[in-house]
């Protein structure tokens, strides 16, 4: 009986080894006519005076892909491409969460009226953001409008980690829209 | 589709894209060079790109052949325009992304 079982199950291995091979260069070899449908249907989704440009862009560059895969891949990236493309140029390229920025900025004492202040001297801080992995760090760079530290010139790091670094170019955004929401002080004497 | 300035967001493919424009600015290099040398794939690639043309920073044109002729679509060629240029070189001076460390300027 155990035989039996053993040789049924080396049997269908090897005919599914079989089925599964034949599928596979099959699709293979119909890959580069699956990625051309792909980049046909993705092309409708692109605004509709760009459609017969990129359907030419892809296609010209679906035929400099080398190898069958890599054209597939590509069609699915203009899928993917053109879905985005809808956003080009609208508002919608907006990641803001205030909420966050306020809450690091509070945790480093950078409160809203040392902000505020900021705002009261015009001058725009330096600003220097770069990106490490995940990671994202921001240098700031103002000067106090505290009547003792008046002038004095202050430089804070601040991290924002798990920070998708396709977004941290917002990041001045974000800090404009911090600082112009920012609660107006009531004393400048209050500092950090 | 005109954006501005303050839209282009350098993220680290847009750089990878630039750095290879500058490597030769004043030719045109097509999308499916740029992906191979930068291995950005395209649904990256086309919207930066997009959003690049769209700010001014890159021009692009057709390949000059006759598409009947050649018997294979015509490739679209993107180059840096003079404010791309300036632009890319600034971006990249002050992020110096690609020497394994993080550099700050001051």
């Amino acid at each position: 009986m155990d035989l039996l079982i053993l040789f049924s199950v080396l049997v269908g291995s090897a005919i599914a080894g079989i089925v599964g091979n034949m599928i596979a260069s099959e699709l293979y070899d119909r890959a580069p006519m699956l990625a051309r449908w792909i980049v046909n249907r993705a092309v409708r989704h692109v605004p509709q005076e760009h459609q017969e440009r990129y359907e030419e862009e892809w296609l010209s560059h679906l035929d400099d892909c080398e190898g069958k895969i890599s054209q597939v891949f590509h069609a699915c990236g203009c899928m993917r491409a053109s879905y985005r493309l809808k956003n080009v140029g609208s508002s919608k390229q907006h990641y803001v969460n205030r909420s966050r920025i306020k809450n690091t900025l509070n945790k480093h004492h950078w409160n809203g009226h040392l902000l505020m202040n900021y705002s009261f001297h015009e001058a725009s801080p330096r600003l220097w953001t770069a990106f490490k992995s995940f990671e994202f760090r921001v240098r700031l760079r103002f000067r106090y409008a505290d009547p003792i530290l008046r002038g004095q010139a202050i430089e804070r790091w601040l991290v924002f980690t798990r920070f998708r670094m396709n977004r941290y170019w917002n990041i001045k955004r974000l800090f404009s829209i911090s600082i112009r929401h920012a609660t107006k002080p009531t004393s400048l004497q209050s500092n950090p | 589709m005109a954006i501005n300035d303050q839209d282009v967001r350098l993220t680290q493919p847009t750089l990878k894209v630039l750095r290879f424009l500058l490597e030769t600015p004043r030719e045109g290099r097509s999308g499916a060079e740029m992906s191979k040398a930068t291995k950005v794939g395209s649904g990256t690639l086309y919207p930066m790109l997009a959003r690049l043309e769209a700010a001014g920073w890159l021009s692009s044109e057709w390949e000059s052949i006759d598409p009947s002729e050649a018997g294979r679509p015509r490739r679209r060629f993107y180059m840096l325009s003079g404010v791309g240029y300036r632009a890319a070189h600034t971006a990249l001076a002050d992020l110096q992304i690609g020497t394994g460390e993080l550099a700050w300027t001051s």
